[in-house]
């Protein structure tokens, strides 16, 4: 059964899935032709997501003009990240990766500072969800460990060299991603049991196989994976991005385990959280040592996040996700823009 | 005898018992830690009205402009209270290694030698991560 993340056609979602815990996937369905009710609907959608980034966009104009008041930027701060939480779940996103581009686009912060709040912003939101879904069986730490070893490998390598790197390439490095996220975001498929025939011969030696109960429909759903060195490769690279941009890595990590290795997907959505928690560890330690993590933006912004999105979960049913979901891949895309140009010298 | 999947239901619930702490210490560490910092308790380190100045700058520059220490060496300032707030982050970022530490006992424990090796040498990238290899000088 394949799942479509793209918000312009139909999307299967798993049955009973919570888009606050599977990113990407929501139960949102309609035909694209819209009758009058639907564009009545619509409009007040995009009457409410010009609301949402309106809220994220003023605290941070307030605060440049407040600026002799050191107090209004960790309030700017919590605010915007608030809504990029509230944001983030109803989207079905990271928030880190929501973070860095638009926080770096909006406040006068320097990239070094925004990239490690952003690591600690996913790392937080990573730890908080693993718990439950360890004891639950929907993420393997069996599955996640090779992969995570290479990840925090190369994510101690990519913060090295964000710090080695001149800003306007970092910038420019950080545009080309973010626009190219937000083209995966739009595009990306997943399947929601990809049939596995056979493991590897390394996933075989590290018995990457095992089984969850799949609430939603009473049953044990077992799984077992395959191509492992490449998924193992690929891990390492995505590691290499989330050290060097501070980005969570979900965007990237799902479609790896889904439709590479062939892990289910809600085990690849939770196994996700556990690589992200693991991997960017170790990088935000570099960060942590290169004096880059100032509590005063760092702080408000993983508070602000992280209670926004306990009020995405309440509030999900009563936004149009559909629309913020558009939306929020259209302002990835703008903010990938501004920074490339940023980078690129064009738009400073 | 213990089924693999009992195996890892085991070894799961050890790493989410020791993770569910470690992130709940950090946490609180953290907000307590930042409203000492807001309010003033202590004297930070970097004045914060000189925040919105130096944090426009790359960390090298603000480490330059602040003599802010790198590596471990803030803990030569641990009662400013900015400062105060790494030991919330520190407390999250300790929280991954120990919880893979005791993950690798619970794989030996059950004779699953590869896993607890693979645990054991994640264990050993966060540690010389923490300890500053190759991002200190």
């Amino acid at each position: 059964m394949d799942l479509d993340f793209a918000p312009h056609k139909r999307v299967l979602a798993p049955p009973g899935a919570h888009p606050a815990t599977i990113s990407g996937c929501h139960p949102t369905t309609g035909p694209l032709r819209l009758n009058p009710a639907r564009r009545g609907h619509r409009a007040r959608s995009l009457a409410a997501v010009a609301i949402l980034l309106f809220a994220v966009a003023a605290p941070a104009f307030a605060a440049e003009r407040a600026a002799a008041a050191w107090w209004a930027w960790p309030l700017s701060l919590f605010v915007v990240t608030f809504v990029l939480g509230v944001i983030a779940v109803v989207a079905g996103v990271g928030g880190g990766v929501l973070f860095v581009p638009i926080v770096g686009g909006l406040f006068p912060f320097h990239l070094d500072f925004v990239r490690a709040t952003g690591l600690l912003l996913a790392l937080s939101g990573a730890m908080s969800a693993g718990p439950s879904l360890l004891r639950s069986g929907m993420a393997s730490l069996r599955l996640a460990m090779p992969l995570a070893l290479a990840g925090s490998l190369a994510s101690v390598g990519g913060a090295l060299l964000g710090f080695a790197l001149p800003t306007h390439w970092l910038q420019t490095a950080l545009g080309a991603t973010i626009i190219g996220i937000a083209v995966l975001m739009w595009r990306a498929k997943g399947s929601l049991h990809p049939h596995v025939e056979s493991s590897d011969a390394l996933g075989t030696r590290l018995a990457l196989h095992g089984r969850f109960l799949e609430v939603s429909q009473g049953q044990e759903v077992h799984w077992r994976t395959h191509r492992t060195i490449a998924g193992i490769a690929v891990s390492a690279l995505i590691g290499l991005l989330g050290g060097l941009f501070g980005l969570g890595a979900g965007w990237a990590n799902v479609p790896a385990l889904n439709l590479l290795m062939g892990a289910p997907f809600k085990l690849s959505v939770a196994t996700s959280g556990l690589l992200i928690s693991i991997a960017n560890s170790s990088a935000a330690w570099v960060y942590l040592h290169k004096g880059a993590v100032v509590p005063m933006i760092a702080v408000p912004s993983v508070v602000g996040v992280m209670a926004g999105a306990r009020l995405g979960a309440h509030v999900l049913g009563k936004l149009p996700a559909r629309a913020v979901r558009q939306v929020v891949v259209a302002l990835l895309a703008a903010a990938g823009l501004r920074a490339l140009l940023a980078g690129l010298g064009i738009w400073e | 005898m213990t089924t693999h999947h009992e195996a890892d239901a085991h070894v799961q619930h050890v790493y989410a018992r020791w993770l569910d702490a470690g992130t709940k210490l950090g946490f609180i560490l953290l907000i307590c830690s930042f409203i000492a910092y807001a309010i003033g308790v202590t004297e930070p380190y970097v004045p914060v009205d000189r925040l919105p100045d130096l944090w426009r700058l790359p960390v090298d520059r603000y480490n330059a402009a602040t003599q802010a220490p790198t590596g471990w060496y803030w803990l030569h300032h641990w009662w400013r209270s900015d400062y105060l707030t790494y030991f919330g982050v520190v407390a999250l970022l300790l929280t991954t290694i120990a919880s893979m530490l005791r993950t690798v006992a619970a794989f030996y424990s059950l004779g699953e030698r590869l896993q607890a090796g693979i645990a054991l040498a994640q264990a050993i990238v966060l540690l010389l991560a923490a300890v500053g290899f190759g991002s200190t000088h």
